[in-house]
């Protein structure tokens, strides 16, 4: 049993190594993202004290903490389908990964898991101590990212931004499959991209969206990704639920592996390979 | 579509003019031929295309959905609405996908001229280089982006706007003087290639942030953003103050409604400042292929 975990956990160790090194492109994707961040908080920080007496509950320290936290989880978001996969087909390079006596499905799902994994850990990491400990260290407590009303909080939120790392990779293999039937990365790309900026949060906060259009959200699997742990660490409620917003999270996350797995096996038995 | 043709316009025009300005126009008709070859390219690829201008579509529509939800629930920004940010969010959006459009050759500049060398090749020929950058790809799915921040615009502008010559000149001037903005901005990002290839994403902070922060009135942002968008990168130069001459918002700041609609002739400052900083980063390139 453990022997079979085994190459898809080397995997993930020697790729994650690779990964999450601070580099200059680490360093140039957190600046950007805070600048992002402070770009979205001066909006809705003017909105609000432009404002008087709305009946909204979802209050401007929550939105700023939103955008905060939305920004340090933005390299968990599937985007983009992984290039070398869908290059593989076109090179012919996948016949050698078919001879491997591994799962295919485990296979791509561990290589996109170690993806996102890897490049979330620092900006993770950065973006929240510079939010959360700097901003309120030279008095912009205004600006900062509030500290979660309760440990039982916090650790909830840990629980769901793993699973929405889960979720994150179960998106991105169906994604892989469907580059490797059409060939090429930019139809998949060019519709993932908007679905997922938006349902993640990354246009607006969706606590800001009309009631019944936050009930939407979670017919598509992309608010499973950051916004219901955002929810669950500031605690915004939908008709009272919090944390049993996970259970979204987990209905997905089976829905999306066994699409997943159908689908690749499917993709794998028409596989055409081009090249040599 | 339509430039290849009027480029070609000019190019039959020429015969008389043809001994004044020989080589600017062989540039012209170099530049129309570019343009072309890389439609007639793209075109090759029907669904991709399609498939990608609907997802250009869809992600900067997505901008304004966001836009309508906030206002929705807000009601209203200090003195600002829906159609006013509107004519804000349309022109910023417009002059940002023709930038994109044309300036593509920059952008990828890094990746696909500086690593590889291929930079090599362009200086080895007897033209600008910035004409070939310029001629390199004209991105035709950012024909999504376009049609819906021109639509954005038009509407609004007729909810909120004068409906004069004037007011139609000064938003034309606007989106000219954006698109010289945005293409020098991708000049820069071009230019810092010449030093470092990774870490440029640091740009996308001027080009996809500068749409998403000109989307709303530069007085929302503090004090050194607001400086940074009027005196360093003039996004409000485009948008913010000229249109007051459209909107009659009659911001505080005491300028003078005809300096506002001169403007946008920022942009194009900003764009000739940032070809001289190419110039100067082609004479720092030092090949390393043998």
């Amino acid at each position: 049993m453990r022997g079979r975990f085994k190459p898809y956990q080397a995997y993930f160790l020697a790729r994650h190594k690779a990964l999450a090194q601070w580099g200059l492109t680490t360093l140039a994707s957190i600046l950007a993202q805070t600048w992002w961040a402070a770009l979205n908080i001066s909006v809705y920080y003017s909105l609000y004290m432009f404002q008087t007496g709305t009946d909204f509950t979802f209050g401007s320290q929550s939105a700023i903490s939103y955008v905060w936290l939305q920004q340090a989880t933005l390299a968990l978001l599937p985007f983009y389908c992984d290039p070398d996969i869908a290059g593989s087909i076109r090179s012919g390079s996948i016949l050698y990964d078919r001879t491997k006596p591994i799962d295919t499905y485990s296979w791509w799902y561990t290589r996109n898991l170690t993806r996102a994994a890897s490049r979330l850990f620092p900006r993770f990491t950065v973006i929240i101590v510079f939010a959360a400990i700097c901003l309120p260290t030279f008095s912009y407590n205004g600006y900062a990212l509030e500290k979660p009303s309760e440990a039982t909080r916090l650790f909830a939120f840990f629980v769901s931004i793993f699973l929405g790392l889960l979720v994150s990779a179960a998106i991105a293999v169906i994604m892989d499959a469907i580059a490797v039937r059409t060939l090429s990365v930019n139809g998949v790309n060019a519709v993932a991209m908007p679905l997922v900026l938006f349902f993640a949060g990354g246009v607006i906060p969706l606590p800001f969206l009309p009631e019944w259009a936050q009930f939407l959200t979670f017919l598509l699997p992309f608010s499973s990704l950051v916004d219901i742990p955002i929810r669950i660490y500031l605690g915004v409620s939908i008709d009272g639920y919090t944390y049993t917003l996970s259970l979204i999270q987990i209905t997905w996350l089976i829905l999306l592996i066994s699409a997943g797995r159908y689908i690749i096996n499917r993709t794998i038995l028409h596989l055409e390979v081009h090249g040599g | 579509m339509g430039d290849s043709t009027e480029n070609g316009k000019v190019v039959m025009n020429s015969t008389e003019i043809r001994s004044r300005f020989p080589r600017m126009l062989k540039s012209v008709r170099l530049y129309a031929l570019y343009l072309r070859l890389s439609i007639n390219a793209q075109a090759q690829y029907k669904s991709a295309f399609i498939i990608q201008s609907l997802g250009q579509l869809a992600s900067s529509g997505m901008g304004f959905v966001g836009i309508w939800a906030l206002l929705s629930r807000f009601g209203s920004f200090q003195t600002w609405n829906i159609y006013t940010i509107g004519v804000l969010y349309g022109l910023i959006n417009t002059s940002f996908a023709l930038a994109e459009a044309f300036g593509r050759g920059f952008d990828v500049f890094g990746s696909d001229f500086v690593r590889n060398r291929e930079f090599d090749r362009l200086l080895s020929r007897p033209r600008s280089p910035i004409l070939q950058l310029l001629g390199h790809e004209v991105r035709i799915k950012s024909l999504g982006r376009l049609l819906q921040g021109v639509f954005v615009l038009v509407f609004c502008l007729a909810s909120a706007g004068d409906f004069t010559l004037g007011s139609f000149l000064v938003i034309v001037w606007c989106i000219v003087g954006g698109f010289f903005l945005f293409l020098g901005i991708f000049i820069i990002q071009a230019t810092l290639s010449f030093w470092t290839i990774d870490g440029l994403e640091v740009m996308n902070g001027l080009t996809y942030g500068g749409v998403q922060a000109a989307q709303y009135p530069v007085d929302v942002y503090p004090g050194w953003i607001r400086f940074l968008f009027i005196f360093v990168v003039p996004f409000s130069a485009v948008t913010y103050f000229p249109t007051d001459v459209v909107l009659h918002y009659h911001d505080n700041w005491g300028i003078v409604e005809y300096v506002k609609a001169i403007l946008p002739i920022l942009g194009i400052i900003f764009f000739c400042i940032s070809t001289f900083l190419f110039r100067v980063g082609i004479s720092y390139y030092i090949s390393e292929r043998n």
